[in-house]
This record gives C-alpha cells, structure tokens and sequence, in this order.
C-alpha cells in the first residue's frame, strides 16, 4: 500500500469515527424506565460451577425485578479479557458489580476505577488481595474450612499412617491452595501421611497423568483429596486404571460427579453454596443500592456431598431453570 | 533507495508484471478490510446505544493496545513467511523479569523496563538464531520450543505468584490517559507509523518484504537472508516485551499466566489484516485494522451481553472468512498474469 492510500485509509477511519458519535445521539434510543440494573462478571461461564452462581443470581434478580447482565470469558485463563469485560460493563452503567477475579492482583486497578465511578463491588467466590478493601461484601467458601470439612470425611475411612494424596490447583491460585492447607492440617493432626502434594491445574486430564505418575512411586495410596471435582475424576480413573478402590473426596459437587458417587466409585465432595453466592450477590447488592449496610465477609457453606444426599442435589439442581 | 531490484513494497522482477492488477487487488482488499470494520462499528451502534460513546471508543483503545503491539512482530515474522509462536510467552516471561528486577533486585523503575525490553528482544533474538544458526526447519518449530520454555521460565521464577504494585513510572504506559485517550493507545499510533515507514521507506524494511517474498531470490541479490530474519524475531520480542510491560501497568500485576494464548489473536490479526503466510505480501497498516476489528468485536458482543462461547466462535468465523476472501483474491491475481 502506498503512503497515498494509507493517508486516505486514515482520514476514512477519522472521518468515521468523527461522524458516527453524531449519528449515534440520533439513533439512541430515550432511556427506558429506571429498572435497578446489576452487572455480574464472573472467572468464566463456560463451566457447571459459574452456570450454577449465574443460575442463582438470575433467579434472585428475575424475583427482585432486576436487569441483570452476566459476563464471564471462555477460560479462568483468560485474565486480561475478563478485565476487559469488567470495562464494557461499567460503561454500561450498572448500579452494582458482582464480581469474582480470576487473579486478584490483576484486578486492583480495574476495580479502582469502578469505585470511582461510586458503583459498590461485591465479591463472590474469590476475594481481592488483602490490601484492597474496597469492596461492600465478600460472599464466598472459606477454602481453608472445605478443606478441612473434606479432610474429616476422608478420616471417617482412613486409618493412622494411610497416605493421602493431595491434589493442588495451578501453582498461584489461592482457593485451591486454601484447600488443599485445611485438609492437610485436618490430615495430619490424625496421624495421617500425606504422601504428595501435586500441581493439577484444576483439570482432569492433568489429574489423571499426576495420579497416574504417583501411583508409580507410592502404589499404596489410601485416600485422595481433590481441590476440585475435574481432579478427583481424573484421579479416579487413574486409580481405576490400576485395580485400586480408593475414599476420594472433590470440592464443587459436580453432576458428574454426583452420578460417579450414586453409581459407587466416588466416595464424596464438599459442595460449595454456589448458587447461593449469587443469589446472596444479587439480594446484598440490593440491600447496598437502598442504602443498607452489610457484613463485609459472608460465608456461602460448604457441606459434605456423599452418596446419601447426592441425588437430593441433583434434584435441587434439575430444579433450575 | 536505489537498489533497482525491489521496487514497489519489495517485490521481485518476476512479481512486476503482476505488479498493477495485484496492486489493485490488494488496496480493494484492503478497501475491504476498513469497511468491514466500519460497518461492524455501524452494527454495533444500532444495537447498543452504549457502543459509540467516547468511554465506550477509548476502553476499546486501551483493550486492544496490547494485542496491536504484540501484532506489529507477528505480522514481521508472518511477512518472512515465518511466524513466531512465543509472543504470548515471551510477553510473561518479560514481565516477570521487569517485576523481579522491580520487587526482588530494588531496580528502579526505568531499569526494570531495561529489563523487561532487554529480555524480550533476547528470547526474539534466540528464536532467530535458532532459525538460522541452529538451522531448525521452521520458524513454527523454533517458536513454539520458545513458547513452552519461556512459559515455564516464568511461571517457575516466582514459583508462579504474581507480582504487583508497581511503581508510577512502569504503569504509566498501561494505566495513564491523555485527555481521554489512552497512552497506550497513542504508543500504538507511534509505533504503527513509525513501522509503516521502516517497511516502506528503508532498505532494511524492504529487504523484509524481499525475504518473505522469495529467500532464494534474496540471497542471490545480496541480502543477509539471515541478519534479516535474526532482526525480525529480535524485533518481534521486542514488541511482546513491550506489550508485556503496558499490560503490567493496565492491571498493575505481572504473572505467569499473562498473554496465554496471544499468539492466536495476534496471528487472527494479522490473517484478517491481509497478510499472506506464504510471505511478501500484507501491510503493517491493516494489521491494526485486523486488531480493531477483533477488539470490536469482543467489546460490542459483551456490550449485548453475548455469552463468550459465541464470541470465540465469532471470531474463528472471522478468520476463515477472510481467509477464504484472500484465496479468492490470490487466485485473481493468478489469472491476471
């Protein structure tokens, strides 16, 4: 391309973004009438866990009249798209954020920006770092208690000196760390080994491979605790594999993983409450918006899944929607 | 520039008698390109009043600045018929050096940016020496050996916590405005006019294009084919560093899972922009118009609240399209000559 055609690439370019704001003030439609509007941005929405919290804080804003707007990225990976997509909501304006960050660090300034802005934040699921305190409300697990509520069902059919597996998220994030600590403290306190402690980043295939690759040099695991449910089937499969009916316990209560409990191959998980993180995340936010205050740190529960109450779960689920 | 052998962008005595009506092909597709986005921006607007609102027009500036950078080495490497892999990894791991030189050396802040471009160019440096030293077949193998590596480097350097809280002057590029716009947005005007001329109005710059259009025949002209090739993946971590570092400044953070899977968006970029992976074809100019689009794209589809599965397949439908449309422009050209 020539310097000509590029110079008159430009000015087309200046030219439209020149007129068509003038276009725009046109075409915008009258404001509707005031409907309180609530932006929720979560870690993704492209698994069972963020549909549930999505599916609670729709149900809460469909009972309260609310225009709820729920965004989350294709993968807990993708930081900086979330970060974006925080962006696009403030511009819409919303009246509350419903927040919950896949890196905390990442987010500090973004979410300075929408205090500014004086639009209260509520945090579910994941916290901010220490050093923000900006927010109205966290609304969320304590991983550390998950842990040691999975950790204590793992005692109920273990005995002193059993080894135990522990299987960690992706080295850095936090909850699964948190976790992964209260069953161990729980673990340890009763006599038990714990055997390995291995990065599994939260997927099943990688908890497979790592079950797979610890079997080799400690064959005689008696139990296993997941950070996650994605971990606790691959490490399943993996014991499977190899002729080996072990107790594993998982956090989130996964339908899969329900079924796996129902059908006797999983002993249990801890459910976290998240449907009632976003419906609490709806209701608080509500509570903010009329000018009440609220307690700064909510716990959402954690209760042991086990084949007991497990289609009870799934009932409430299929329940949804 | 006198050497008779490259005229118009490069191309080679062959290439000449195809010169115009390719010529005329390309600046049509490029036609092509500018009002796609035109009208994506028009679309937008008449479904969301939100969308053509200056906040609305700068957060798209600010979010798509990253992405332009990192662009800019991609489109280099794609224009030598290579491509470079590693600008993803390479943007982290440059990242994470500015922030341990920053955090754990008590560097000062323009020498932690020293760090961090230093690194950057280095990895790019490394991954052409393995080209052309180590003689590894593609640039496709080199590349994607750096980008586990760095990846890894990275997230065991800080045994893969973040690191935040930087001082002012290494935000200032990520974080600050002028007026309303954007700081990074203008580094990425400066930088794409600033490339625009070194590939157009340089030898060096046109020798890239001569590369990309036909190694053998550039070598036999007297290029360094491989000083050529060692300078663009060097300047392709050099952008990635860059980018790494307004990233760094736009979420005050570094961490070891930054600019996962950029390299897709930045090749998507360069794809839609017109660039042909059989090199020596494409221009840094609709490069950018690639990066708005895909930006656009994602902003408006959050501003409608479009759930992201959507927007991922969005955008891989893009892709195809406009490379269906380049074959379609290519085989144009064939028959033309």
């Amino acid at each position: 391309m020539n310097r000509r055609s590029f110079v008159t690439a430009l000015m087309a370019g200046a030219f439209a973004v020149a007129t068509l704001p003038a276009l725009a003030t046109f075409s915008a439609p009258a404001a509707a009438a005031e409907k309180v509007k609530i932006a929720v941005v979560l870690k993704t929405l492209s698994s069972q866990y963020w549909k549930i919290v999505a599916a609670g804080a729709q149900a809460a804003a469909d009972k309260n009249n609310v225009d709820l707007i729920v965004l989350g990225p294709p993968t807990e990976d993708a930081v900086e798209q979330q970060i974006n997509m925080v962006q696009d909501v403030l511009a819409q304006k919303p009246d509350a954020l419903i927040f919950s960050p896949s890196q905390p660090d990442t987010a500090v300034n973004v979410i300075t920006k929408v205090r500014k802005a004086g639009i209260p934040v509520l945090l579910v699921d994941t916290g901010m770092p220490e050093k923000f305190t900006d927010y109205a409300s966290f609304i969320g697990t304590d991983n550390i208690a998950a842990g040691k509520a999975g950790g204590e069902a793992l005692l109920k059919v273990l005995k002193k000196g059993d080894k135990v597996l522990l299987l960690d998220g992706a080295p850095g994030n936090p909850s699964m760390t948190q976790r992964c600590d209260g069953a161990k403290e729980v673990l340890e306190a009763a006599g038990i080994e714990i055997a390995a402690r291995q990065p599994a980043y939260s997927d099943r295939e990688k908890a497979y491979t790592v079950t797979q690759n610890v079997l080799q040099s400690t064959p005689d695991i008696a139990g296993v605790f997941a950070g996650n449910d994605e971990e606790a089937l691959g490490a399943l499969r993996a014991l499977k594999q190899s002729g080996k009916e072990v107790p594993i316990i998982g956090v989130d209560a996964n339908t899969d993983n329900l079924k796996a409990m129902l059908a006797g191959d999983l002993y249990g998980s801890i459910a976290q409450g998240n449907y009632d993180m976003g419906r609490l995340g709806v209701e608080k936010a509500l509570e903010i918006i009329a000018g009440k205050t609220v307690d700064k740190r909510i716990d959402s529960g954690a209760t042991l899944i086990t084949k007991e109450n497990a289609q009870e779960l799934l009932d409430f689920r299929a329940s949804i929607k | 520039m006198s050497n008779d052998v490259l005229t118009n962008n490069g191309k080679l005595p062959a290439e000449k008698a195809v010169g115009k009506s390719a010529a005329m092909t390309e600046k049509l597709y490029q036609l092509g390109v500018l009002l796609s986005l035109l009208l994506l921006c028009a679309v937008m607007t008449a479904l969301s009043p939100r969308f053509l609102t200056m906040d609305n027009l700068m957060n798209v500036a600010s979010q798509a600045a990253v992405s332009a950078i990192v662009s800019i080495g991609m489109f280099l490497a794609i224009l030598t018929a290579g491509i470079d892999l590693s600008v993803g990894s390479v943007l982290a791991l440059s990242a994470m050096m500015m922030g341990i030189a920053s955090d754990r050396w008590g560097l000062g802040p323009y020498a932690s940016i020293l760090v961090c471009l230093g690194s950057g160019a280095l990895l790019g440096l490394v991954n052409g020496l393995l080209l052309t030293k180590l003689r590894l077949p593609h640039p496709f193998i080199s590349t994607l050996g750096m980008q586990k590596m760095a990846r890894g480097i990275a997230l065991f350097v800080t045994a893969a916590a973040p690191i935040s809280m930087f001082p002012d002057e290494i935000q200032y590029l990520g974080n600050n405005s002028i007026g309303q716009v954007p700081v990074s947005f203008i580094l990425v005007a400066i930088l794409y006019v600033g490339m625009y001329f070194f590939l157009t109005r340089t030898s060096t710059g046109r020798y890239i294009y001569a590369v990309g259009g036909n190694k053998e025949a550039a070598r036999l002209s007297g290029i360094k084919v491989n000083s050529i090739l060692n300078l663009v993946y060097t300047i392709s971590g050099l952008t990635a560093a860059l980018a790494g570092l307004v990233l760094a400044g736009r979420v005050n953070a570094v961490y070891p899972l930054a600019g996962l899977d950029y390299e897709t968006d930045a090749i998507a970029a360069v794809i839609i922009g017109g660039a042909s992976f059989f090199g020596g074809v494409g221009s840094i100019a609709n490069t950018i118009i690639g990066v708005l689009l895909i930006a656009v794209l994602r902003n408006g589809l959050n501003l409608l609240n479009v759930d992201s599965a959507f927007q991922t397949f969005a955008i891989g439908a893009v892709i195809v399209v406009a490379v269906a449309v380049d074959v379609l422009r290519q085989n144009v050209m064939k028959s033309g000559r």
